[in-house]
């Protein structure tokens, strides 16, 4: 951040907005990715999903053998994003890691948006979701029964519900002093939305010592969190006993791989928010180069799961494994999205080893954008083979989804960029209290250091 | 209520400000930063009992869902799956994640309770750039002199009265 002054971070964070005082003026960029989005939105969200709840999931390319298709895939691959926000911002709080300052905001608004995304895709999956308070333990329903605990699908709403209410408190919560930021800088009807927002904030010395504490506690209950909701989505599959499934590693496994398309997804919305805002005083070449060493380290672990699934497979000797694993994914009919998963995940990020490649925009969004499709061929890899080519091949039958399933997807990536377009241009998209805090810390250091500079040239002469 | 302010743009000039406030024994009400100091906490003595209480949060949670799925699963609606015991693993992953969500909620309710924080509340007082680089130290008024002359002999830019709504 150099020495900038606490007035100038306000002022940088909050140029985007106050430069375009009209709600509806923003860059011509903004609007041309907000109508795209929503038109992604509106028809995916606003017609298919309709479409499906009165028609029923026929609509959708499941079959007998692959009766969790696409929206299973993309119900993980977006809980594996939304996992970012929290890890990102809260293991690096919960370790006092300074340089989250500048990040936490946006990857926590990611979470918030693309867990809204996974959450959708359980919802509707069902097939008939006004029956779903169902599934809630109001009490004993119409039959006298209460809710099967040991159902992995019932710790899944449990799990996300938790993990939606503490991500948005997390983010609300830690908003709440930029809000009054705003409100303090601004007038009229914006003035008037942002006291409702900011709950009257003012930063009393109580307030901030109140704040920490709740901050702290809030952050260091959901940094487990993240471990128990990825390991409770994966055991939606290594309960059952169909091969590939089937597997202790599942649940590490998961959560490594949700970080890593997390950070990924950071990588991507960050390097966007520094180049179109102009922030790369605050999102600087060194927050990239430490997400891409953390990436690195990540996907060696990828790596190695990979590997040891194969191991595992062979040293088995259990001949529906090894053809899952060896025949099916290695060498037979999805050979290609395997190995391409293989080669995005475990082998392209390792061109992170480079300094030069770390420190290069396009380099970095290239690779980024690579690992999260890569984290998507995992999750097709992981949900469909398993389930098209099981244990009697007379079964067998291929998986291909229909035009209601890709819109649906389509809609959650629409609703994923409006939330994070809007997110952009109405909230401020760093953490303005957590970076002057920085700041100071900053010019203390930079005295310290200037102080041993003058007494230790005293004692040279 | 009236009350003495004196506005510091620097945190240097804020804490010889207080330093020697506490030496003269002049009572400091408050001060009004806008971001965490957390040496502040140390000087004037600052505690909150969030933590205690989310603790005690947490002590509560464990217990109402133990006792909740004990009686779901146990006792009133046993289910017999596979010969699995009704008392099982299964009660750690929810123990866990239903502690979590009662202890996050009421620790946010905490927070808003203690802070009386709600939606619309108007701030007590304003004092324009208290939210971004000034900071105001709040003393009361019948300490006027001694602590106008601390304030203007560690650099405040601004001493005055205010009216504060309580």
């Amino acid at each position: 951040m150099g020495n900038k002054s606490y007035t100038q971070i306000t002022e940088d964070v909050l140029r985007h907005q106050e430069s375009e005082p009209k709600w509806y003026s923003a860059p011509k960029w903004w609007w041309i990715s907000f109508i795209v989005f929503f038109i992604l939105m509106a028809v995916g969200l606003g017609y298919y999903v309709p479409r499906t709840i009165v028609k029923g999931i026929g609509e959708w390319g499941n079959n007998n053998q692959t009766a969790w298709g696409w929206a299973i895939i993309n119900f993980v691959w977006w809980i594996g994003i939304g996992h970012a926000g929290t890890a990102f911002s809260i293991f690096l709080l919960v370790l006092r890691q300074k340089w989250r300052t500048s990040i936490n905001r946006a990857a926590e608004a990611m979470t918030i948006f693309a867990v809204m995304a996974a959450g959708l895709f359980p919802a509707i999956h069902v097939g008939r979701p006004w029956d779903e308070f169902f599934i809630f333990p109001y009490g004993p329903n119409t039959r006298g029964l209460w809710v099967n605990w040991n159902s992995p699908l019932l710790w899944d709403v449990l799990a996300i519900t938790t993990y939606l209410t503490t991500s948005f408190l997390f983010w609300y919560i830690g908003m709440l002093p930029d809000f009054a930021t705003i409100r303090e800088r601004s007038t009229g009807i914006k003035k008037k939305i942002f006291s409702a927002l900011s709950f009257g904030f003012v930063g009393h010395l109580k307030t901030w010592r109140r704040f920490e504490d709740a901050v702290i506690i809030i952050g260091g209950l959901a940094a487990p969190l993240v471990i128990s909701v990825h390991s409770i989505v994966s055991t939606d599959f290594s309960v059952s006993v169909l091969p590939g499934w089937h597997e202790t590693i599942f649940p590490p496994f998961f959560v490594v791989g949700a970080i890593f398309s997390g950070f990924a997804m950071v990588l991507t919305l960050m390097i966007i928010i520094r180049k179109v805002y102009k922030l790369h005083e605050y999102v600087t070449d060194d927050h990239l180069d430490a997400i891409a060493r953390i990436i690195i380290f990540v996907s060696l672990i990828m790596g190695s799961a990979y590997v040891i699934e194969l191991f595992i497979a062979w040293y088995s000797s259990n001949t529906y494994e090894k053809y899952v694993f060896i025949d099916n994914y290695m060498f037979g009919d999805y050979a290609v999205p395997y190995w391409l998963m293989f080669i995005f995940n475990a082998l392209i990020p390792q061109l992170f080893w480079f300094k030069k490649i770390r420190r290069n925009l396009v380099w970095l969004f290239v690779i980024s954008i690579i690992i999260n499709i890569g984290m998507w061929l995992e999750r097709y890899n992981i949900v469909i083979p398993p389930t098209a080519q099981d244990f009697l091949p007379a079964n067998w039958s291929e998986y291909s989804p229909t035009v209601v399933d890709i819109w649906i997807y389509l809609g959650t990536i629409g609703l994923f960029g409006v939330g994070t377009l809007l997110f952009m241009r109405f909230l401020p998209i760093m953490a303005m209290n957590e970076l002057k805090q920085q700041a100071k810390r900053q010019t203390e250091l930079n005295v310290e250091v200037d102080v041993y500079d003058i007494f230790e040239k005293k004692l040279v002469k | 209520m009236k009350k003495l302010i004196g506005v510091y743009t620097d945190d240097v000039k804020l804490m010889n400000g207080i330093d020697k406030m506490v030496e003269e024994k002049v009572p400091v009400e408050d001060v009004i930063t806008p971001f965490v100091i957390e040496e502040l906490f140390e000087k004037l003595h600052i505690h909150s009992n969030i933590q205690l209480l989310a603790f005690f949060y947490g002590v509560m949670a464990l217990i109402g869902t133990f006792s909740g799925l004990y009686y779901t699963f146990v006792i009133d609606y046993p289910l017999n799956i596979g010969g699995k015991p009704n008392l099982s693993l299964v009660f750690v992953i929810l123990l866990f994640v239903l502690m979590v969500l009662t202890v996050v909620v009421l620790t946010v309710l905490t927070f808003f309770h203690q802070e009386r924080l709600y939606p619309m509340k108007k701030p007590p007082f304003e004092y324009p750039g208290m939210h971004t680089d000034k900071f105001v130290v709040v003393v009361p008024v019948d300490v006027k002199e001694k602590a106008e002359s601390i304030f203007s002999e560690t650099g405040a830019i601004d001493i005055k009265e205010i009216e504060v709504n309580e």
